[in-house]
C-alpha cells in the first residue's frame, strides 16, 4: 500500500513492470553518463526497491532515465505504454542528486513482468519534492504519453536555446560550465536521444584521406562532441591535428578546428576570434556544405542550426580554405599555402 | 413503403419482440415485404445506434439489419467475441474496435493487459475477406498482425491505429508494400518500436490510390524523395500530416504537388530559411486553396508563422498543440483566422491568448489547452481562470473544452456556463490535485454544480480540484444526459459514487481514481453496470469481497481485478464490463476474473 502520497488513497497506480530485458543495465549508464536529466519514474515507481529511501532517490533517477531510454531502444514493441507516467525534470532535483544518480547503476533486476501494482508507491516514500502534490502521482494531469514526451523535448530545446546565449555572455568559468552542462543534457534531450533510432548520419572526408568515414550527427551534442569524434576517428600524428582532453573542467581544445573553449578566453568562441589560436601548425579546417550546396566553416550557428542544415562535412586543409564562400570545383586543387 | 416509415426505429423497444399487441403494423408489414427490399431500406441506416434500435424490433428486422449491416463499431473489444460478431454479421467491410480502458494511456493500465487483435484479424480472414477498413483504438497490433492483415484482404482500404502499440515501423512496411488499394493509413500517437523510416519506401510505384497519410508521431526520417513521388502521384491526396524529419523547404515542395490538400500537418518548423525560400514557402500556402485543418507546426518559430497567414482565413481547425508559443505571437497569428470552428493550443499563450481568441474567433466550437510544463506548479506559467472566461466571452457556439489550469474558481465557472450554456463535452483540469477555489478556499462543488444545472446537453465530464460529495449529488440529480464521468481525487464518501450511480439515467462509462469509494459505493451500481460499457476503479476503497460480491450477483458482467501486490484484499484496480462472450479467455495472470 502506498504511503505517503498525496491524498492517501493507494497511490494512484502507475505504468506498468520495468520493461526489463537484461539490457536495460548497458543502455541506461551510457544515459545517466550524459546527465540526462528528463527521467521517467514510471520506472522509478515499478522497480522493486525495498527500504533504501536515500539511495532509492538515485537508483531511482538513473533507473528512471535509463529504462525510459533503454525502453524505447531495445525492447520489444508495446514497451512504449511502459513508460512517461510523470518526467521529473530538473526542477524536481537539487543538482547534487542528479550528479550522485548518474554513476548508480540499474541494480536490481527488472520486476516480474506481471506485476500489476506499478503505483508510485516508492518514489512517494523516496522524497519530498518542493513542488506540491502533481509530482508525485503517476498517470497525473491526465496528458497522453506521447505529447508529454514531445511536450519534454520541446521545452528542452527552448531552454537549450537560452542557455547558449548565457554561455556566450557568462565570464565565470563555473557558471557557465554548470549552464553548459546543462545545455548537454539539455541538448541532448532536444535531440531524439530519447528516439534515439532517429539518426542524422553525414558524410566526413579529410583532405589527403582516400576512405571517407561518416558520422551520425544526431549522437552528439555540441560541436565539441563532434569534434572529439572526428578526432578519433581521423587520428593523426600531433603536427596535423591534434586534440587535447583536459581535466573534466575545462574544454578539449582541437587545434586546428574553428571553435574551441579554453580556460583563458572564458566562453564559447565565435568563429572569427578563433582564428588567432590556430597560430602554430593547425593545418586543418572543418567546414560543412549546407542545404543549399554552399561550403561553411563549422561553428558559425547554433548547433540545432548547423544540424538542421548540414549535409556533408569535410576536414579541409587550411589552405584551402581562404575564406568563406569557396566553391566545391577547389576541392581537389592545391592552392600555396597563405599560412607559414 | 408507407407502413414501414410508421415504425420509428428511435421508439424504445424491448426485446419482447413477439409483442405484436404494441406493434400490430410490425407484424403485417414484414410478411408484405422481400426480405431484399427491407434491407436496402436499412442500409440507408448508419448510425449504429439507430441499427440497433431496428434489430430490437423483431426477428424479420433484427434478420434485416444484420444482412445489411456493413459497418460494425465495437466500443470494447471484451464485450463481444469474434465468433458471435461473425456469426450475426455477414457482410462486414469496416470494423472499429477498441481495446483497453482509457486510462491506459496514463499508464494507469500495466502492459500485456490484452486487446490484441489478432485473434479478430484471423476471424475477419475467414468470414470477411472484402475487409476495407480497420480502425482500432488502444489496441495491441503486431508486426505479424499487420502482415497478416497486408496479406489477407486484397481490397483493403483504411487502416487507422489511434493510441495503440505492439507494433514497429516493419508492420508498417508491410502494409505499404502489400495493399494495393490502400485510401488511408493513420498513425496516430502509438507506443511503437519506431525502427527506421524505410516503410514509406515500400510503397510500389504504381500505387496512386492514397487519400489520407498520417505519420505525424513517427520518429524516424523517412526518404524525402520517397515521400515526395509519393505525394506526386497521389492525385486524391486530402491529407498528409508528415513528421518532424520534414523540414520547410521540404514542407514547400509537398505543397506545391498537392495544392489540393484539406488536412496537413506540418513538420518541424524551425529551420532556417533564406528570404527566397520563405517566400515561396508563403506562395505555397496562398495556392492551398481548400486547406481547412493545419496541425504540426512543432518548434514553431515565430519567424515563420508569416507563411501561413495566407491560408489561415479558410481555417476550421488549427491544432497548435506543439508549438510553444508565447501569447504575443500566437495573438498575430489568431488574429488571421476569424472562421476557426476548433483550436488546439498550449498554454504557452496564456490568458492574453485566450483572450485574442474570444476576440477574434467568434464560430468557435471547440478548445482544448494542453499544459507545456504539467509538472511546474509554478503560477506564472499556464492558463488560468480569466482565459476561460475571455473564450467563453467572445465564443458563444463553445460546447466543447479540456482545460488544463491551474487555478481555478467556482463564479468563473458558473459566469462561463451562463455564457455556454450549450456544453455537450466539459473536461476540466485543474493539475494540483484536490485543489479548491483559490480565491475564496471552498470545495469546486459549485462550479460543476453550475456545469450540470445549466448545460442541460451535456455528455462528458471531467471533474477535478477538491470536491466534496455535493458535486456527485449535482451531477446524480442534473446531468440528464451524462454519458462519459471522469473522477480523480474527489470526493468524501461512498455516497457520491451512489449518487452518480442512482442518477444519471444514459451513463455509459464511469472511470474513478484516487477517490474514497468503497464497495457500498461499487455495490450500489449493480443493477445499472449492465446499462453501462464499463466502469473503472483504481487507488479507491474497493476490496475483494465487494469485488467477488459484484461478480457473484451479476453473471453478465465481467469483473476484473488488478490486486494489490502486498495486500491480499485491497484491490488497486478494477474494471467491471458488460459482456455476451463470458470472462475473457487472454487475461494475463495479473489480472483476476471474478
Amino acid at each position: 500500500m502506498a504511503s505517503g502520497s498525496l491524498g492517501g488513497s493507494g497511490g494512484g497506480g502507475g505504468g506498468g513492470g520495468v520493461s526489463g530485458d537484461g539490457s536495460t543495465t548497458g543502455s541506461m549508464s551510457t544515459v545517466s553518463k550524459e546527465d540526462n536529466l528528463v527521467l521517467l519514474s514510471s520506472e522509478v515507481s515499478s522497480s522493486s526497491y525495498p527500504d533504501e529511501s536515500e539511495l532509492e532517490l538515485g537508483l531511482g533517477l538513473s533507473l528512471g532515465c535509463g529504462g525510459g531510454a533503454a525502453a524505447l531502444k531495445s525492447s520489444k514493441p508495446g514497451s512504449w505504454g511502459v513508460h512517461g507516467g510523470r518526467i521529473l525534470t530538473v526542477q524536481d532535483f537539487p543538482p547534487s542528486v542528479v550528479s550522485n544518480a548518474s554513476s548508480s547503476s540499474s541494480s536490481s533486476s527488472p520486476t516480474k513482468p506481471n506485476n500489476a501494482s506499478c503505483g508510485t508507491k516508492r518514489s512517494a516514500d523516496s522524497f519530498s519534492p518542493p513542488r506540491s502534490g502533481v509530482s508525485q502521482v503517476v498517470g497525473w494531469p491526465p496528458v497522453r504519453t506521447y505529447r508529454m514526451n514531445s511536450l519534454v523535448n520541446q521545452t528542452k530545446l527552448l531552454t537549450s536555446e537560452d542557455c547558449n546565449s548565457t554561455i556566450v555572455k557568462s565570464k565565470s568559468k563555473s557558471i557557465v560550465l554548470d549552464k553548459i552542462d546543462g545545455n548537454m543534457s539539455r541538448n541532448k534531450n532536444a535531440k531524439p536521444k530519447v528516439f534515439p533510432k532517429n539518426t542524422l548520419f553525414v558524410k566526413v572526408n579529410m583532405d589527403g584521406v582516400p576512405i571517407g568515414r561518416k558520422v551520425d550527427l544526431n549522437a552528439h551534442n555540441s560541436y565539441e562532441d563532434l569534434a572529439q569524434t572526428l578526432d578519433d576517428m581521423f587520428c593523426r600524428t600531433s603536427t596535423t591535428v591534434s586534440a587535447r582532453i583536459n581535466s573534466r573542467n575545462s574544454w578539449h581544445r582541437w587545434d586546428g578546428w574553428m571553435v574551441s573553449y579554453t580556460e583563458e578566453n572564458g566562453g564559447m568562441r565565435e568563429a572569427t576570434e578563433s582564428l588567432r589560436l590556430l597560430n602554430g601548425s593547425p593545418e586543418f579546417v572543418l567546414t560543412y556544405e549546407d542545404r543549399d550546396g554552399d561550403w561553411m566553416l563549422v561553428g558559425d550557428v547554433p548547433w540545432e542550426m548547423f544540424i538542421s542544415s548540414v549535409k556533408r562535412l569535410r576536414i579541409m586543409r587550411r589552405s584551402e580554405a581562404n575564406g568563406l564562400g569557396f566553391q566545391e570545383q577547389n576541392e581537389r586543387q592545391r592552392s600555396k599555402p597563405i599560412w607559414t | 413503403m408507407n407502413q414501414l416509415w410508421k415504425m420509428d426505429p428511435n421508439i424504445k423497444k424491448t426485446k419482447n419482440s413477439a409483442d405484436s399487441a404494441n406493434y400490430p403494423e410490425a407484424i403485417q408489414s414484414p410478411s408484405q415485404f422481400p426480405d431484399e427490399v427491407l434491407e436496402k431500406v436499412l442500409s440507408m441506416l448508419h448510425s449504429h445506434k439507430d441499427r440497433s434500435s431496428v434489430s430490437l424490433v423483431c426477428k424479420d428486422w433484427y434478420n434485416a439489419e444484420r444482412w445489411s449491416r456493413t459497418k460494425i463499431f465495437i466500443g470494447n473489444c471484451y464485450s463481444v467475441s469474434p465468433e458471435i460478431v461473425a456469426r450475426r454479421f455477414p457482410r462486414i467491410k469496416s470494423v472499429t474496435l477498441k481495446g483497453k480502458p482509457r486510462f491506459s494511456d496514463f499508464n494507469l493500465v500495466p502492459q500485456n493487459w490484452g486487446a490484441n487483435i489478432h485473434d479478430w484479424l484471423v476471424m475477419f480472414a475467414k468470414v470477411y475477406p472484402l475487409l476495407e477498413e480497420l480502425r482500432l483504438k488502444r489496441m495491441t497490433v503486431s508486426d505479424e498482425s499487420l502482415e497478416f492483415l497486408a496479406m489477407s484482404f486484397p481490397g483493403f482500404k483504411a487502416l487507422s491505429l489511434l493510441s495503440c502499440d505492439g507494433f514497429s515501423t516493419d508492420g508498417l512496411k508491410s502494409i505499404a508494400t502489400h495493399c494495393k488499394k490502400l485510401t488511408e493509413l493513420d498513425i496516430q500517437e502509438n507506443g511503437i518500436d519506431d525502427v527506421s523510416g524505410s516503410w514509406l519506401s515500400a510503397f510500389p510505384d504504381n500505387f496512386t490510390s492514397l487519400e489520407i497519410l498520417n505519420f505525424a508521431s513517427l520518429n524516424s526520417e523517412v526518404s524525402f524523395d520517397a515521400l515526395e513521388r509519393l505525394v506526386s502521384r497521389c492525385k486524391s491526396l486530402k491529407v498528409l500530416k508528415v513528421n518532424k524529419g520534414i523540414g520547410l523547404d521540404q514542407l514547400q515542395r509537398l505543397l506545391v504537388r498537392a495544392p489540393q490538400l484539406m488536412e496537413l500537418g506540418t513538420g518541424s518548423f524551425q529551420q532556417e530559411l533564406m528570404f527566397r525560400h520563405c517566400m515561396e514557402l508563403e506562395n505555397a500556402f496562398r495556392n492551398c486553396k481548400n486547406l481547412q485543418i493545419l496541425a504540426g507546426l512543432w518548434d514553431a518559430s515565430y519567424v515563420y508563422l508569416h507563411v501561413l497567414y495566407p491560408a489561415c482565413s479558410s481555417l476550421t481547425f488549427l491544432n497548435l498543440s506543439y508549438a510553444t508559443l508565447r501569447s504575443d505571437e500566437f495573438t498575430k497569428l489568431i488574429a488571421h483566422c476569424p472562421n476557426l470552428r476548433c483550436l488546439w493550443v498550449l498554454d504557452t499563450v496564456e490568458d492574453k491568448g485566450l483572450e485574442a481568441v474570444g476576440s477574434c474567433c467568434p464560430l468557435l466550437e471547440e478548445i482544448r489547452v494542453f499544459p507545456a510544463h504539467p509538472f511546474d506548479q509554478d503560477i506564472n506559467h499556464g492558463v488560468t481562470e480569466s482565459g476561460f472566461l475571455a473564450v467563453s466571452h467572445g465564443c458563444r457556439k463553445l460546447h466543447y473544452v479540456l482545460y488544463f489550469c491551474q487555478q481555478m474558481t467556482n463564479a468563473a465557472v458558473a459566469t462561463i456556463v451562463q455564457n455556454c450554456p450549450d456544453f455537450t463535452h466539459f473536461r476540466l483540469c485543474i493539475m494540483n490535485p484536490g485543489q479548491p477555489d483559490y480565491l475564496t478556499d471552498e470545495p469546486m462543488d459549485e462550479a460543476f454544480g453550475a456545469v450540470v444545472k445549466t448545460c442541460t446537453k451535456l455528455q462528458r465530464l471531467a471533474v477535478s480540484g477538491l470536491l466534496t460529495d455535493l458535486t456527485f449529488e449535482y451531477i446524480g440529480k442534473y446531468a440528464k444526459n451524462l454519458e462519459t464521468l471522469s473522477v480523480a481525487f474527489a470526493g468524501r464518501s461512498d455516497w457520491g459514487m451512489q449518487c452518480v450511480l442512482g442518477g444519471c439515467p444514459k451513463l455509459r462509462k464511469l472511470e474513478i481514481r484516487d477517490c474514497p469509494f468503497g464497495n457500498a459505493a461499487l455495490l450500489s451500481g449493480l443493477k445499472k453496470y449492465e446499462s453501462m460499457r464499463s466502469l473503472w476503479m483504481s487507488a479507491c476503497n474497493v476490496t475483494m469481497n465487494g469485488c467477488r460480491l459484484l461478480a457473484k450477483e451479476m453473471p453478465r458482467l465481467n469483473v476484473e481485478v488488478m490486486k494489490d501486490e502486498e495486500d491480499d484484499s485491497h484491490v488497486d484496480k478494477v474494471y467491471v464490463y458488460r459482456s455476451v462472450a463470458g470472462p475473457r479467455r487472454d487475461a494475463p495472470p495479473f489480472v483476476l476474473t471474478l
